[in-house]
């Protein structure tokens, strides 16, 4: 909404200057975003919030003014009241079909307009506010549209048959060319004023062309009605309009401002235009109905905003407001809400009216009692705060991509789109539109962006949400791509796939989830044949990895050569896996036995089976087995690898002997060769 | 008479940075600065110099004498360093370092996670909601009708139901376009008294460009009790902004329209970039607007089963990325969505 300095001061008499004034206007919460001058005018563009259509006007803006300032507002506009001529041969008709639609409908017909350009005051006063100059009878109805905040419209009587009007949602396949000349398909959604066949007007929208008026114009019929709020709305949905008018219908016209706004334009066309007023008619009940009473209790004002306000103090706020007041007892105040403030309905409207008036910066600081209250985050939440940090700490950078996706996306990953997976019913563009079941598309969308801007080496993870039927799981997604960034000194630090598992592995030691099993997932499409795996926790898929197919990678646009490492972990279930408790097993006081064990093994022995042997063999004895080298190369056969373990035995509380570990290391070596038919070296 | 003394600085400067040891270093002094140097006959001029030349000319040759001091000393300095220390016995220690990897938590999560902190120190938690909403916690419940203009602010996207699903719900479902549906949420699950904050993402159906994203994060802070009061709102925001801001912040709350607060308040802090002396940033204001708040509206402790006669609430919000954006001087809202590794590793 803009308003001028100068207009506004016609309503009520202030000394402040316009910096000043704008300064005020912001602190009371017409929000000034910009002030400029124009023409030795000062323009302000005020921020309305939507529950104040009553500031949607000149003079609306002047009754805040005179409450901030402490000032009397000027009342007056209309300084000559027109009565209808009621000649004979002047006829006017005017029926509501749609009651709800519109409540109240005024018609003045004036007759005798000579219609021209506004005078120099006029079209100023418009202009600085940034509305275009038509002709005076057009320039009139703005200028009462921003002085009241009541829109009118003005229709060239003789181009009406009959001068008979009818409120009525439109028919279906009835089109109107509106003043904007463009052509609209109406519906029964939209409220139209029509005469004997045809609609005329988009009722609080805009007018039509037909009967515009323009400079041949000598009978107009003016008119001031009151729209349903919601049924302007539905209207500027269906055709597409939003105007000056349906922006104030929408947010409801003052029943009183009808008539005063009709009165003010009536004045100003009889004046300026020559016009004589012959009929006035009105349809509608257009009652406001009884004036809304709120009873508040200062006592409880002054709590909650702790100050120290008069009832004197208080009243005076109110009633500069246009509000009504009466005290009915010590500290309780019966107020009279005007009808022009449809948005005060309870007590704490009133607060608000009160303490912005009095100023929010004179409300003190206080600390509030929060008194102690049990609530515990859930084991999931607390788990995605600890993945963040540990992955953090080994390295990786945190991302944050889209949770919507589209098909395509879903296709260039080789994944299916769940069946199940929810969508946008209006989305902004095919590209986002389905609720993502996986952080994979976007964790590649993420590789890729970085990898095609020459970021060929990372680690990344993203925690988010995902839409299931479940509903919201949490997901982690992690891709380690290229290199790992070579310090000095170090030999390869190229990624494979066991910097990866290593990381699942080391996440789910630190939740202490130890009884996990991996499975191959080879109809895992999205992966590189035989590197795809699921990790499984009591039959249930914890996390699955793998490294990202040629095909994969092309499809996103990926030319670089580096391979790419992807894990997708279900963070639900990891919470619901690990142990939350801790304990202390005590710190061994015996030594370990620790023995080496090199041996050649062919591709299809896999590591775990010998894991498994030999905690079989030696059970009750290994504390731990790790695998101190793998080799392949020129003194290695074709398909075997050269792997060392090295295995530390302990018994316990017990001391370890040589006697005592000698024959169950034996037993592990002999089942090594006889079973799994290892050479050993 | 005037004395042309500027090519002797140019001059020494070249010569000090091309000394290689202590001993040629210790010769330049002498020949600038020692008893019989270049500046000393200098000095030595003042004399025959007209009365009213003397001061500027005295100024002068002494600034010239400080600046040569110090690049001797500078040099000096560089020259035990490098020769002495480093590139003779023992280990060269200024070799690189051999630093770990650090990872990077994404400048949104900074921020969130600071703000959850400030307020966690205030008696906050933390609290999420479900970013796949109702309508109802979504709007009715907050006490925006329907079909009314004050839902322009929150376009929303809605969303379809698959054929299955287990919120067994017949209403239609949409993505939630900010964090406050997670009041009613916390409000039916904890019984007041309680403090909580929300953080999360929201989504509005906003055309991306450098200031606007469908999808962001918002975090919600909210305390209801018997005596909560509007001024512990500027009480407990006061001491997150400076906190957040600086203990120099300043603060103003400014009327403002939210259905589901009254009264409500918009909160702006002084402009730390310029201090409040205006600039691009404030829009020559000298405040930036950071949050919305205000008291919960009975309509909303009513939605949640709560008796608003005796439960008193207040309730704020803000836009993460906006913070961050602030904080850090960023001026893309897109960056944090690209997921650039060289824009993650600055933060």
């Amino acid at each position: 909404m803009k308003a001028s300095y100068s207009w506004i001061r016609e309503f009520v008499d202030i000394k402040m200057s316009p910096q000043k004034l704008g300064d005020a206007l912001s602190m009371a919460g017409l929000s000034v975003a910009s002030l400029e001058e124009i023409d030795g005018d000062f323009v302000y563009d005020i921020e309305v919030t939507s529950n104040r259509p009553d500031w949607l006007s000149i003079r609306g803006i002047a009754r805040e003014v005179a409450a901030i300032a402490g000032a009397k507002l000027k009342k007056e506009a209309v300084r000559k009241t027109h009565r209808p001529k009621n000649r004979a041969q002047d006829r006017l008709s005017i029926r509501i079909d749609d009651k709800k639609g519109c409540s109240l409908y005024c018609g003045n017909l004036i007759v005798g307009v000579k219609v021209g350009p506004s005078p120099e005051w006029l079209k100023k006063r418009l202009l600085v506010l940034g509305l275009r100059p038509v002709n005076s009878v057009v320039d009139i109805t703005n200028y009462c549209l921003m002085e009241y905040g009541q829109p009118l419209h003005a229709f060239d009587l003789d181009r009406i048959p009959q001068a008979s009007l009818i409120v009525r949602r439109a028919r279906s396949g009835e089109k109107i060319v509106l003043i904007d000349g463009l052509e609209k398909a109406l519906s029964p959604q939209v409220l139209v004023i029509a005469d004997s066949d045809r609609p005329i007007a988009a009722a609080g929208l805009m007018g039509g062309q037909a009967t515009e008026v323009n400079a041949q114009t000598k009978n107009v019929l003016l008119e001031s009605a009151c729209f349903d709020p919601v049924t302007v709305r539905h209207g500027t949905r269906v055709l597409g309009v939003v105007s000056d008018s349906s922006y104030r219908f929408e947010r409801g016209v003052d029943l009183v401002g009808v008539k005063e706004a009709m009165a003010r334009a009536t004045e100003m066309i009889c004046e300026l235009c020559n016009g004589t007023l012959v009929v006035s008619k009105q349809a509608g009940a257009g009652k406001a109905g009884n004036k809304r009473k709120i009873t508040v209790s200062l006592k409880e004002v002054r709590d909650v905003l702790s100050i120290d306000i008069s009832t004197l103090q208080a009243k005076g706020i109110l009633e500069k407001l246009g509000f009504g007041t009466r005290l009915k007892a010590k500290d309780i105040l019966e107020v009279i809400v005007p009808s022009f403030r449809k948005d005060v309905k309870i007590p704490e409207d009133l607060t608000e009216e009160i303490a912005r008036i009095y100023g929010y910066d004179r409300i003190p600081l206080t600390a509030p009692s929060i008194k102690p209250f049990s609530f515990a985050a859930s084991q999931t939440q607390l788990c995605e705060f600890r993945l963040k940090g540990l992955l953090a700490g080994m390295g990786l950078k945190e991302i944050i991509t889209y949770s919507l996706g589209s098909d395509e996306d879903y296709r260039k990953t080789s994944l299916e789109v769940a069946a199940d997976a929810y969508a946008l019913e209006n989305p902004l563009s095919q590209d986002y539109r389905i609720l993502r079941t996986t952080v994979l598309p976007g964790l590649l969308a993420g590789v890729a962006f970085n990898i095609n801007h020459n970021n060929k080496n990372g680690e990344v993870f993203e925690i988010s949400r995902v839409y299931t039927k479940n509903n919201e799981e949490i997901r982690l997604g992690i891709a380690l791509f290229g290199s790992r960034r070579a310090a000095w000194l170090k030999e390869s630090c190229v990624y494979t796939l066991f910097d990866l598992k290593g990381i699942l592995e080391a996440l789910l030691d630190e939740f202490q989830v130890s009884a996990y099993v991996l499975k191959d997932a080879s109809d895992w499409k999205f992966a590189l044949v035989g590197t795809a795996c699921h990790v499984l926790v009591n039959d249930q898929i914890i996390a699955r990895f793998g490294q990202v197919s040629e095909e994969v990678k092309r499809n996103w646009g990926i030319k670089a050569k580096e391979d790419i490492f992807v894990a997708e972990v279900l963070v639900d279930i990891l919470a619901a896996s690990a142990l939350s408790k801790k304990t202390f097993h005590g710190i061994a006081t015996t030594p370990s036995i620790v023995r080496d064990i090199s041996m050649l093994v062919p591709d299809s022995v896999s590591f775990s089976r010998i894991e498994e042997l030999i905690g079989e063999k030696a059970r009750g004895y290994v504390q731990r087995l790790a695998l101190a080298e793998r080799y392949q190369g020129i003194e290695v056969p074709k398909a075997h690898s050269g792997l060392t373990l090295s295995i530390e035995y302990s018994a316990g509380q017990r001391t370890l002997t040589d006697e005592e570990i000698n024959p169950v290391h034996q037993r592990v070596l002999d089942s090594l060769s006889e079973e799994l038919g290892l050479k050993l070296r | 008479m005037s004395v042309d003394y500027s090519h002797i600085a140019e001059e020494a400067k070249t010569q000090i940075a091309s000394c290689q040891d202590g001993e040629a270093l210790e010769v330049l002094r002498v020949k600038y600065l020692g008893r019989k140097g270049m500046v000393q006959d200098l000095m030595a001029k003042i004399p025959a110099l007209a009365p009213e030349e003397r001061r500027a000319f005295g100024a002068g040759v002494n600034n010239l004498k400080n600046n040569l001091a110090d690049l001797f000393a500078q040099r000096e300095a560089t020259l035990n360093n490098s020769a002495v220390l480093f590139r003779g016995a023992g280990m060269d220690r200024t070799l690189p370092g051999k630093k770990p990897l650090l990872g990077k938590l994404h400048p949104l999560t900074q921020v969130q996670s600071e703000i959850c902190e400030v307020f966690g120190r205030l008696g906050f938690k933390v609290f999420f909601g479900p970013e796949l909403e109702t309508e109802f916690n979504n709007f009715e419940a907050l006490n925006i009708p329907l079909d009314h203009p004050s839902r322009d602010a929150f376009d929303t996207f809605y969303v379809s139901q698959p054929h299955s699903n287990s919120l067994k719900t017949t209403e239609r479902l949409l993505l939630r376009s900010h964090t406050s549906p997670a009041q009613i949420r916390a409000m039916k699950i904890c019984k007041p008294p309680l403090a909580m904050i929300v953080p999360g993402r929201v989504y509005r159906p906003d055309a991306v460009d450098a200031s606007h994203s469908f999808m962001f994060h918002q975090v919600e802070g909210f305390a209801v009790g018997e005596d909560i009061r509007f001024s512990d709102l500027k009480g407990v925001l006061i001491a997150f902004v400076q906190e957040m801001f600086g203990a120099k912040t300043k603060m103003r709350f400014r009327p403002s329209f939210f259905p589901f607060t009254e009264p409500s308040a918009e909160v702006d802090i002084s402009c730390f970039i310029c201090a409040g002396a205006g600039c691009s940033v404030c829009k020559k204001s000298g405040w930036l607007e950071i949050l919305g708040c205000g008291m919960i509206h009975p309509h909303v402790l009513r939605s949640a089963g709560h008796d608003p006669s005796r439960w008193r609430g207040f309730a704020f919000g803000m836009g993460v990325e906006r913070i961050a954006m602030l904080k850090f001087g960023i001026n893309d809202i897109r960056l944090f969505f690209e997921n650039d590794l060289r824009f993650l590793e600055q933060f």
